[in-house]
């Protein structure tokens, strides 16, 4: 059974001009120690999917559609709002992409680490609960950890709050980790090794992962599978390698073409997808990216299945280096 | 022990490095826990008796009749006259009086002489007394006492209600924001003077009755605040990093919001106060304040205005007044100096 089952699901805002749907017919399935990236450019509602699975939608605006989501095969949308917090923390946890703004700033972060016990398990004695988080922080390769518990936000280094983000996200061990860009706000250097730290702790208590990203290398070095997200619909989700060596959808295409390579000679121009997204509420008919496609043609005006694996019309492999 | 976070420990520091703020501060802390004791200072008992051998300490405590130091009448002893007699006899009696042996409500009479009575230091009259012959510097001290515990019970209650509203308000949004906003709007339009006008005239209100009415009209301003300062803080991440976590609602606001809220409150607390002293002043010299003989600054504003040939006592509550008020408004411009985030900010 798949730990996390998002089945048709859109999310619509609403706005002075009615309601707008910003994620249309998401599907995604997640199974125990699978890793999924879910890559797309800014506004295409990648962190809104995060957001409605941990059921934080913005409110009142921010409002489901349609469709299910399911977590350890119960739905998250007809349960009651206490049972969805219970769920969250415990059996769902989130790293956010600027760990600064998701520590609170007047607090040490000894004691925002201890919140998720105190939350969760009331009756565990303080001493139970400083052991835990000690050994989290060693968990998660912070040196010295009791020291650091009484540490402001402020003056701990951005690696290390997002080490401190990633232990707390994982003090109870859930089944489900929703990584929310989590190494875009971090230098080079330090996004490898809290890459490696989310790898190595999820694949050593088989955690299901959600890693949202628009960094395709990120996702090369992580996920076992990716699902490419344009204009709020999947277009193309499947295995990380066969992706990555002969994407099938013609957007999928565009984003690995973008990306500068160092086997290009220098001074080549970077391949660039031609238009600009349109504006949530004003996609075509059909295909949503017909517009900007290559490859379109009065067909696209119909809305395309999703079938093995790609949401168009005339998927071809293209083979990518 | 509470643990400042270095923030609010910078922030204190700077407090403390604007000088005139921090001795405003120090000398208004001190002025406000003398209130406490004044009756040690400014009292019409005596501090000790010592009668026939036996001690007695009757500033506070119940009425001790003239009988008990052999005098003829029943009913409380007159220290400052017991203090002559012992005086006279000789006999090994004394009493220790205050270092300003009035009441505030005691009427002295001098013979030949009407009051106002002028400063006189043989009689312990330093400011004089009023029109009715009570001592200025004994009116003047539990005026300010009067003055400034009801400005802090104003402050308190109404923060108190400002703090809660204008959380659930900035928190909930949607509806209850709107209507709770509306329903400030039409009721910050009711007029005041109007209202305290038709109660004064119907009941004479008494400390808590003049609270409660400046409450009923003064919760506005806070709530309005803190529903700003909420609603920032919620659309900031650590608010949903803790939803994520799986806090309640109750746990966001009491464990991450308030916290952070804090700097607006504090900010806010001096111009409170001294709108709060200001306030009472000016219904007591309008005549729709506290009840006389309750002693109180703007009774004496008013006696002193309309005899200003008695100098000593418009002279005495004005500058008692603008020390009070700019002493408070030198902390309030060294809090917002010392907490303004443009000098101090942790963003990144």
């Amino acid at each position: 059974m798949s730990v996390l089952d998002v089945s048709e699901l859109s999310v619509g805002f609403a706005s002075e001009q009615g309601i707008l749907e910003v994620i249309s017919d998401l599907s995604l399935s997640i199974a125990p120690g699978e890793t999924l990236g879910l890559v797309g450019e800014s506004g295409c509602g990648k962190s809104l999917t995060a957001t409605a699975i941990m059921g934080l939608l913005p409110k009142p605006h921010g409002q489901i559609l349609g469709g299910d989501i399911r977590l350890l095969g119960e739905s998250l949308l007809t349960s009651t709002e206490a049972e969805r917090r219970q769920h969250r923390g415990q059996d769902m946890a989130m790293v956010f992409q600027e760990p600064m703004t998701a520590l609170n700033p007047v607090q040490p972060v000894g004691r925002q680490l201890a919140e998720i016990y105190q939350i969760h398990r009331p009756n565990w004695s303080t001493s139970q609960i400083q052991s835990r988080i000690v050994s989290n922080l060693k968990a998660v390769g912070i040196q010295d950890p009791e020291s650091r518990l009484s540490a402001y936000p402020h003056e701990l280094s951005g690696g290390m709050r997002q080490r401190i983000m990633i232990a707390m996200a994982l003090s109870l061990e859930p089944k489900l980790l929703i990584c929310d860009e989590p190494t875009t706000a971090l230098d080079v250097t330090i996004q490898a090794q809290v890459l490696d730290l989310i790898r190595n702790l999820t694949r050593e208590h088989g955690t299901a992962v959600l890693f949202i990203t628009h960094d395709l290398g990120v996702i090369a070095e992580l996920a076992d599978r990716v699902c490419v997200m344009y204009g709020g619909q999947r277009c193309e989700e499947r295995d990380v390698e066969a992706l990555f060596r002969a994407p099938l959808h013609p957007y999928t295409q565009g984003l690995l073409d973008s990306i500068p390579r160092l086997d290009h000679s220098p001074r080549t121009r970077l391949q660039t997808i031609d238009g600009q997204v349109p504006q949530a509420g004003q996609f075509p008919a059909g295909c949503r990216f017909r517009q900007r496609c290559t490859r379109a043609s009065a067909e696209c005006e119909a809305t395309p299945p999703f079938v093995d694996g790609v949401a168009c019309f005339h998927p071809r492999e293209t083979h990518h280096a | 022990m509470i643990r400042l976070d270095p923030i609010t420990r910078d922030r204190l520091t700077r407090f403390q490095g604007i000088r005139r703020g921090w001795w405003s501060a120090l000398i208004l802390m001190a002025l406000i826990a003398f209130t406490l004791v004044a009756e040690l200072f400014v009292n019409s008992r005596a501090l000790i008796v010592h009668y026939d051998g036996e001690w007695y300490f009757p500033t506070y405590g119940a009425v001790i009749p003239g009988t008990t130091f052999g005098e003829e009448y029943a009913y409380e002893t007159n220290y400052k006259l017991l203090q002559k007699r012992f005086a006279d006899e000789g006999s090994g009696n004394w009493v220790l009086m205050p270092p300003v042996p009035f009441d505030p409500y005691e009427i002295n009479s001098y013979a030949g002489e009407f009051p106002p009575h002028a400063p006189n230091f043989d009689r312990g009259h330093y400011l004089g007394t009023d029109i009715a012959g009570r001592d200025v510097t004994a009116r003047l001290v539990y005026g300010f006492r009067i003055a400034i515990w009801f400005s802090i019970a104003l402050l308190a209650s109404t923060y108190v209600i400002g703090i809660i509203l204008g959380c659930l308000m900035g928190y909930r949004g949607g509806w209850f924001d709107l209507i709770v906003q509306r329903l400030i709007e039409v009721w910050s339009n009711v007029p005041f003077l109007y209202i305290i006008m038709i109660v004064a005239s119907i009941v004479t209100p008494d400390f808590g009755m003049l609270v409660f009415l400046m409450v009923i009209f003064g919760w506005m301003g806070m709530t309005w605040y803190m529903r700003t300062a909420t609603y920032k803080e919620v659309s900031r991440d650590y608010v949903m990093a803790a939803k994520a976590l799986g806090a309640s609602d109750w746990r966001i606001i009491t464990t991450h919001i308030l916290p952070n809220t804090v700097s607006v409150i504090v900010t806010f607390i001096p111009f409170s106060v001294a709108g709060g002293i200001t306030a009472l002043t000016a219904l007591d010299y309008l005549g729709f304040g506290l009840p006389p003989p309750t002693p109180s600054w703007g009774e004496l504003l008013k006696q002193g205005t309309d005899r200003l040939d008695a100098a000593w006592i418009v002279t005495s509550v004005v500058t008692g007044l603008v020390l009070v008020l700019v002493m408070v408004t030198f902390v309030g411009e060294a809090i917002r100096e010392a907490f303004d985030p443009r000098r101090l900010t942790r963003y990144e």
